[in-house]
């Protein structure tokens, strides 16, 4: 698709949009408009030196007076980075979610556009100055549901669009059967593979569209036990070659009050399990409930990267959390911990860490008016570590308005470097709801504490952020409110 | 036994109407009546309205036939006024009681039956003359004693269960002068403290119940403070709005005890087969209690349940309410959930709200995720540890080429980086280049997240370099090829790609 493509479907789906919401009996449009826009301040890393006759040791590793460890080339420099001035960027974004019905029976449109603009090209995506999320038709039956457009799909393989059709038949009920197919698009990107996102991003990119097939079959033998089965293949256009060909396994179940899943994805290319999981959660006597997880991790590569051929590996993992609730007092108190272990490489030697850990608590209180909630994670594992928790509390002032003060403090550790460091911050946030429109914004000062570095480096660094979001329209039978903080 | 009983509560009331309507309040100088004792041959010279229940003429007596002997010489001046009279809801009336003992005096006399010394025409003395009093005014207001001299009480205790309350008390509507502070010191039954009485006070409550024994300390707005639906109940209908129950009850939210048929296991999934009974359902909700949880048309059921309105009682509030499993964790662990179920997620979700997470990337950065971002404030300075544990995957919304690399580039982390600073996250690792492979196979997308392809390729290609061959031995050539011979044309020399 060339940049032009997404403008031209936009404006099709606006104006068909717009087709069906005239204002006769039974239309309607519903959705939300927002701009929202966030100042950041950045200390990139640059590059600092000595002469290596002037820094005392031996060696390639030393340390400077002030502990500032470097890498020293003989009769040369010994170097390390630090950091430099700040660089302050803005990005400002806008957003329009609407869905439109009425024209046709059974028929609607929606339409989730995105105009992005940064102040520099320093936050990335921010040269993707239009994108559209979504912008598609849907003719919803009993028994068919039919959507044609820039379509969003949530399923076993997760979160993703792309240019083209679907088809759900729910006529064989428990069962449904649902097929696409269409123009991929990149995940994460809202562009096509041959977007110049990509182009830009990667010495190699894909140099073709990908096209996109899958099937899913749906299973609800009652309201308590689904399940779904999917396989879907991505193609080059040209048919040389398959971006990716996976599937996905789900099933879900609820038992009395306790909930049970399992989802699996599966990369046929690799004959490799991306993930497996398996997690039960159940509510105990006395406002306790409990949740218990199992899971198997390896990532994921499409085809057009050489990444999958470094035969990847993963971890296996368990997981146990313990939450205990009193609702009338308003408080949540929760804690767990788990295990995780990092599969063989076949590479001996590395002195990597071949396991990791985890353990977390935190707590929520929502009383007359007043909130608070605080959380500390501790979490070991392979290429780095963190030890640290956030605090936040505040007062509304009814739905969807208040004031919080926030403060956090981590200890990162790096094991495949940029060393320890601590990140503490202060920030202040808000909101004010008044009808369908809420304004937020917030600021927050934060400081960098990195041992081996530089000790008179200056890392603070601030971000502020502001925007405003309105709901329009009605649902046709409901109006609810705002689902907002 | 019926009658007795009644008999049992006048003579209570008596008592009560004793104390409470004519004993003076307030008032400067206070009548003794034994003090005058001899002076006065018939109570009725000062209380002629008593026995026609006169209220006016309670006290026919005044000031000035007082001073006829308080003059100053022949007796000191007193500064004497009527009482003020205590406002009650209890229903006694002198002439009531009176005419009921004469009734029952005639009945028993027509039968034959001698009339008992106490069941003769009564005195005022015969309740209010003091136990030890001797003289004829040694009165004082009726004591429980007197009435149960004549009246066997049956109740064990007030506010017994089975009583009738308007035996003895007027409906609060009757008792337009009680004040609303004497209405909340009203002492509350002891059933109604019961766990059971909330969920169950309304079963089989017919309306002269309500009447009988409800109203005399209820009024309509004791029910709208819980019942969304009180005009669709024909037993609040007899209850009144009052103004100073109103009043009591204005900062008092209602109360909703749980069903246990809302505690049963499957409830949540199964309430749709209560649906027949929504009358049941509207006693404590509002529509707004569907849709907190069901979007969309479903206007058959919601037209039967009562919408909030100003002011009026707000019922159970479910806005929030979760599902089972919906723990704060379901926020990132709702995978199956969502994509097993076709159509459950859209009975609370819009669609477009997937995207609010998945698809923001760039919006209010910086904030909290309580702020409607997804990760917490601070996170772009501390996401490293987290983008290796993967408790989340990065890629299932970032791209790593286009979102992290870009970002890792300018920041002076990765190999293409900003003037002056090249890979700075690996510095100080002189021997990295060595050890890295297995780090590289634990965290591929942390490197893809910085390095790019070609970074790789100097050595791992079979065209030029090094050679050094990346595959695991877990590695399927033939698996891949047959998927996509344009991979392995990265790092092979490609054989004839044409016609596959």
């Amino acid at each position: 698709m060339t940049p032009r493509r997404p403008y031209a479907l936009a404006a099709a789906a606006l104006a068909l949009s717009a087709a069906t919401t005239s204002p006769l009996m039974a239309q309607g449009v519903r959705g939300e408009i927002s701009i929202r826009g966030s100042s950041l301040e950045l200390r990139p890393l640059v590059r600092d030196s000595l002469p290596e006759s002037s820094v005392s040791g031996q060696g390639i590793r030393r340390v400077l007076p002030d502990g500032t460890r470097t890498t020293c080339t003989p009769d040369l420099f010994c170097q390390w980075f630090a950091s430099s001035s700040p660089e302050m960027f803005s990005v400002v974004t806008q957003e329009i979610r609407a869905t439109g019905w009425g024209f046709v029976p059974r028929l609607s449109t929606h339409v989730h556009l995105r105009g992005r603009y940064g102040s520099d090209e320093f936050w990335p995506l921010t040269n993707q100055e239009f994108e559209a999320v979504a912008a598609y038709v849907n003719w919803e039956h009993p028994t068919l549901r039919a959507r044609g457009g820039r379509i969003t799909r949530t399923d076993g393989l997760g979160y993703y669009n792309f240019d083209g059709a679907s088809v759900l038949w729910r006529g064989l009920a428990p069962m449904w059967v649902e097929l696409y197919g269409g123009w991929s698009l990149a995940r994460g990107l809202n562009a096509p593979r041959t977007g110049n996102l990509l182009q830009q991003a990667d010495d190699l990119p894909p140099d073709e569209r990908g096209l996109i097939f899958g099937g899913q079959l749906g299973v609800k033998l009652s309201p308590r036990v689904s399940g779904t089965v999917m396989y879907q293949r991505q193609i080059r256009s040209d048919r040389l070659a398959l971006y990716s060909e996976r599937a996905s396994l789900d099933l879900h179940a609820a038992v009395g009050r306790a909930s049970l899943g399992f989802s699996s994805e599966y990369d046929w290319a690799n004959d490799e399990f991306n993930e497996i999981k398996l997690r039960a959660s159940t509510p105990l006597p006395g406002g306790f409930d409990v949740s218990a997880t199992a899971r198997h991790y390896s990532p994921f590569f499409e085809l057009w990267t050489i990444w999958g051929a470094f035969s990847p590996t993963g971890f296996d993992e368990g997981l146990l959390s313990v939450g205990w609730s009193n609702t009338p007092a308003g408080i949540r108190l929760e804690a767990g911990g788990g295990y995780r272990d990092y599969e063989d490489t076949g590479i001996t030697a590395s002195g990597l860490r071949e396991n990791g850990w985890r353990a977390f608590t935190g707590f929520r209180w929502q009383g007359e008016g007043w909130f608070a909630n605080g959380s500390y994670a501790a979490d070991v594992g392979f290429g780095a570590a963190r030890f640290g928790g956030d605090l936040s509390a505040g007062r509304t002032f009814g739905e969807g308005t208040f004031l919080s003060v926030r403060g956090s403090r981590t200890q990162t550790f790096g094991e495949l470097r940029f060393n320890e460091q601590y990140v503490s911050g202060l920030g202040v946030d808000g909101a004010l709801t008044v009808g369908e429109a809420t304004l937020t914004a917030g600021a927050s000062v934060n400081r960098l504490d990195g041992r081996e570095r530089p000790a008179d480096a200056d890392w603070t660094q601030t971000r502020v952020y502001a925007g405003l979001s309105m709901r329009f329209g009605t649902e046709p039978s409901v109006r609810h409110g705002s689902r907002g903080p | 036994m019926r009658r007795r009983g009644s008999a049992a509560a006048l003579a209570f009331l008596a008592l009560l109407a004793a104390t409470g309507v004519l004993l003076p309040l307030a008032g400067a100088d206070r009548f003794s009546h034994t003090e005058h004792e001899g002076l006065f041959p018939s109570c009725l010279g000062c209380h002629l309205g008593i026995p026609e229940d006169a209220e006016e003429e309670y006290y026919s007596v005044t000031t000035e036939d007082c001073a006829a002997c308080h003059d100053g010489d022949k007796a000191e001046l007193v500064d004497w006024d009527e009482p003020l009279r205590r406002a009650t809801n209890v229903s006694f009336s002198h002439s009531g009681h009176a005419n009921d003992v004469a009734a029952e005096a005639a009945a028993d006399e027509e039968a034959g039956e001698e009339a008992g010394e106490e069941e003769g025409p009564l005195s005022c003395g015969s309740c209010h003359q003091t136990v030890s009093g001797q003289e004829f005014m040694d009165v004082a207001a009726a004591e429980p004693a007197g009435c149960i001299g004549c009246h066997a009480h049956q109740a064990p205790e007030h506010l017994e269960t089975n009583e009738v309350c308007t035996d003895c008390h007027v409906s609060l509507s009757a008792a337009a002068r009680l004040p609303a502070e004497r209405i909340s010191d009203f002492p509350e039954p002891a059933d109604h403290e019961d766990e059971a009485f909330l969920p169950e006070h309304g079963d089989g409550l017919a309306p002269e119940d309500l009447a009988d024994n409800c109203a005399v300390c209820h009024a309509r707005e004791s029910c709208t403070r819980c019942h969304l639906n009180v005009d669709q109940i024909d037993a609040a209908s007899v209850l009144s709005a009052d103004f100073r129950v109103a009043g009591l009850l204005a900062d008092s939210a209602g109360e909703w005890p749980e069903p246990a048929s809302h505690l049963q296991a499957d409830y949540e999934f199964e309430h749709a087969a209560a649906l027949d009974s929504l009358a049941t359902c509207a006693n404590c909700h509002a529509a707004e209690s569907c849709t907190a949880c069901h979007q969309g048309p479903r206007s058959e059921f919601l037209a039967q349940l009562p919408a909030r309105s100003p002011g009026g009682p707000s019922g159970i509030d479910l806005a929030g309410a979760r599902p089972p499993g919906h723990t704060p964790a379901f926020v990132t662990e709702h995978r199956a959930a969502a994509s097993t179920s076709e159509a459950s997620c859209s009975t609370c979700h819009f669609e477009a709200e997937c995207a609010d997470c998945h698809s923001r990337q760039t919006a209010d950065i910086g904030a909290p995720s309580d702020s409607r971002g997804f990760h917490p404030g601070n996170f772009v300075l501390r996401h490293g540890a987290e983008a290796f544990t993967v408790q989340s995957t990065c890629s299932d919304c970032h791209s790593a080429e286009a979102f992290c690399r870009d970002c890792h580039d300018r920041s002076g982390l990765a190999q293409g980086g900003a003037a002056g600073a090249v890979g700075a996250y690996h510095d100080a690792q002189s021997d990295w280049l060595i050890r890295h492979g297995s780090a590289a196979r634990l965290g591929m997308e942390a490197c893809a997240s910085c390095h790019q392809q070609t970074s790789c390729l100097r050595c791992h290609s079979a065209k030029f370099g090094l050679r050094v061959n990346p595959h695991g031995p877990g590695f399927d050539p033939q698996r891949v090829a047959d998927r996509s011979l344009v991979s392995c044309a990265s790092c092979h020399f490609s054989t004839d790609l044409e016609g596959i």
